[in-house]
């Protein structure tokens, strides 16, 4: 159990990141990774060992996001998706207000914020937490190939918004 | 020609991006609390004891016993007396150690979402600030948790701060009303424009209007909620809208139900649920283990989920009872029927002989049913008798 313990005590600044960059929100991306790691302990013994199980802490991480992001969905009767900078700005701390000194950050943020979550979430799975596809189609529950589908459709969004493309240049890019 | 972002660009954009977040710190992290397997029992039994009484409380129970169980004193006694039969009360949690930084998740969940007007009081401690639990320890509030705070609404207590509405008894009156107004032709806009001004004028508002300006029958329905103190007199102005010959009342309508009991029978159990969940998370804030946290935690959520609901219920009372509901229909007068002029004679001469005419053949449709019927007969008989005469023929032949 230490060993557990340790283990999450060390993924959980990447965990809560995830969960920001998912619900755009840290207050409920902390709530959610609370919730996700209570859940890993009280299922403690099935979780997998190896390399596995990397892919089913985020499945219970990515779980717990969309169980928030459904709630909200159905408590506003609208996609949280469609939430605007102005809306997040009046949260309290939220990474917006830390950012109006880092740009960089803000762009990437509302980029972000634009893609859908079936895009958002394996391109932050991908990119971020640094799982393989296999990894991110164990995590999302779904077949590889719709990932590498999703990847490549979330990619190509991001490659087309323009607060990105002034952070890259075109050296940078690539096919 | 759009290319694709590298794979590289997005990991660092996406790393950059994530450092926007700052990751909070983990309260008891570096200071876990050792596990005492008599405080489990000792806990669950003072979560059991408090739930049979904000269950009897709730349920409008045994009275006087909401001093008893809800005061901080009569909890040593539940905490001293053992675990003996209470082993319900936890049953189906994971039981073992809580890992320090697990501890400080529960905590940190359970004390933002139930108490985030109160100042934080450490990793564990989930007492209201207003009424300190002795032994309870508090801290200095974390950071985030206080922005946090700062920004969430106050959770409802239960002492309601609604205002009277207007009875020096405190009675809480739910009034409605109605008022029917036929008007003269051409006026239904101007009455319904003077009933809507009453509203405000009375410190009320429309809540609702429909009206039909266009057609045969125009009409509007306007419905004001004003404050009960005001209903007569408004009602009163309402009736004088169609004074000078404008119109008159067609119909009034008023009645009143007193809510008075019901109202405060809600407070009461939304004070009495209060105070039962302030005691449950006094017990959550001397949780040590994930089996602890998460058994009193749904108690939490069960009385909250109760309070919700009551105060609900209460909120649209006390709506209901600070503003009466006058709905008033206006109409115009109905057309008076145009009477038949009296026709000339050989007007008159026609109209008999069309009308006659008319009758006859109606008369003939309708009796011509039986003139078949008769004739049928007629015919059968006829053919019945000739055939008898032949055969009666041949015999006499």
């Amino acid at each position: 159990m230490d060993d557990l313990d340790a283990w999450l005590k060390r993924d959980y600044a990447t965990a809560y990141r995830t969960a920001c960059l998912v619900l755009r929100d840290p207050i409920e991306a902390q709530d959610a990774v609370q919730e996700a790691f209570l859940r890993v302990w009280r299922f403690r013994d099935s979780v997998p060992a190896g390399e596995a199980r990397k892919a089913w802490l985020y499945r219970v991480v990515v779980n717990a996001c969309m169980s928030r992001l459904r709630a909200e969905k159905s408590r506003t009767g609208k996609d949280s998706g469609d939430l605007g900078l102005e809306t997040l700005a009046d949260a309290s701390p939220t990474p917006y207000d830390a950012a109006e000194h880092s740009q960089l950050a803000g762009d990437v943020l509302a980029a972000l914020a634009d893609l859908p979550e079936n895009l958002r979430v394996p391109l932050v799975l991908r990119f971020y937490v640094g799982l393989s596809e296999k990894e991110i189609a164990v995590a999302i529950d779904r077949r590889p190939g719709t990932v590498k589908s999703r990847l490549y459709d979330a990619k190509q969004r991001l490659a087309l918004d323009p607060r990105l493309s002034a952070w890259v240049t075109p050296q940078e890019m690539a096919r | 020609m759009n290319q694709m972002l590298s794979d590289e660009e997005l990991t660092r954009l996406l790393g950059d991006a994530a450092e926007a977040y700052p990751v909070p710190e983990v309260p008891a992290l570096d200071h876990p609390q050792p596990v005492r397997r008599k405080a489990v029992w000792l806990t669950a039994a003072a979560a059991a004891a408090v739930v049979v009484a904000a269950v009897l409380l709730s349920n409008g129970g045994v009275p006087g016993l909401s001093n008893k169980v809800v005061q901080p004193a009569s909890l040593s006694p539940a905490y001293g007396s053992g675990g003996g039969g209470t082993t319900g009360t936890t049953g189906g949690t994971s039981g073992g150690a809580l890992p320090g930084n697990f501890a400080g998740v529960g905590g940190t969940l359970t004390r933002e979402k139930y108490a985030p007007a109160l100042p934080s009081a450490g990793a564990l401690s989930f007492g209201p600030a207003a009424a300190p639990v002795a032994g309870v320890p508090v801290a200095a509030p974390a950071p985030l948790v206080a922005a946090r705070d700062a920004a969430a609404p106050p959770v409802a207590t239960g002492a309601s701060t609604q205002a009277d509405p207007g009875f020096a008894d405190g009675a809480r009156i739910v009034q409605t009303g109605s008022v029917g107004l036929v008007v003269e032709k051409g006026k239904v806009s101007s009455v319904t424009v003077r009933v809507r001004a009453l509203a405000g004028a009375a410190g009320g508002y429309v809540s609702d209007e429909q009206s039909t300006e266009i057609g045969q029958d125009p009409t509007a329905t306007v419905t004001l909620r004003i404050p009960v103190k005001a209903f007569d007199k408004v009602v009163t102005a309402v009736r004088g809208t169609v004074g000078q010959g404008i119109g008159k009342v067609e119909s009034s309508t008023s009645s009143a139900a007193d809510v008075t009991a019901q109202y405060a029978d809600l407070q009461a159990q939304v004070q009495s649920l209060t105070a039962a969940r302030n005691r449950f998370l006094t017990i959550l804030s001397r949780a040590n283990t994930i089996g602890e946290t998460l058994s009193v935690q749904q108690r939490v959520d069960d009385v909250q989920a109760r309070i919700d609901r009551l105060e609900g219920q209460r909120r649209v009372l006390a709506k209901q009872s600070d503003l009466a509901t006058l709905t008033v229909t206006v109409s115009e007068k109905p057309k008076a029927v145009k009477e038949a002029s009296t026709p000339s004679g050989l007007s008159r001469s026609w109209d008999r002989a069309t009308h006659g005419f008319t009758s006859g053949v109606e008369s003939l449709i309708a009796h011509s049913g039986r003139a078949l019927l008769a004739l049928i007969v007629a015919v059968v008989g006829l053919l019945v008798l000739r055939l008898g005469w032949r055969l009666a023929r041949r015999r006499l032949i």
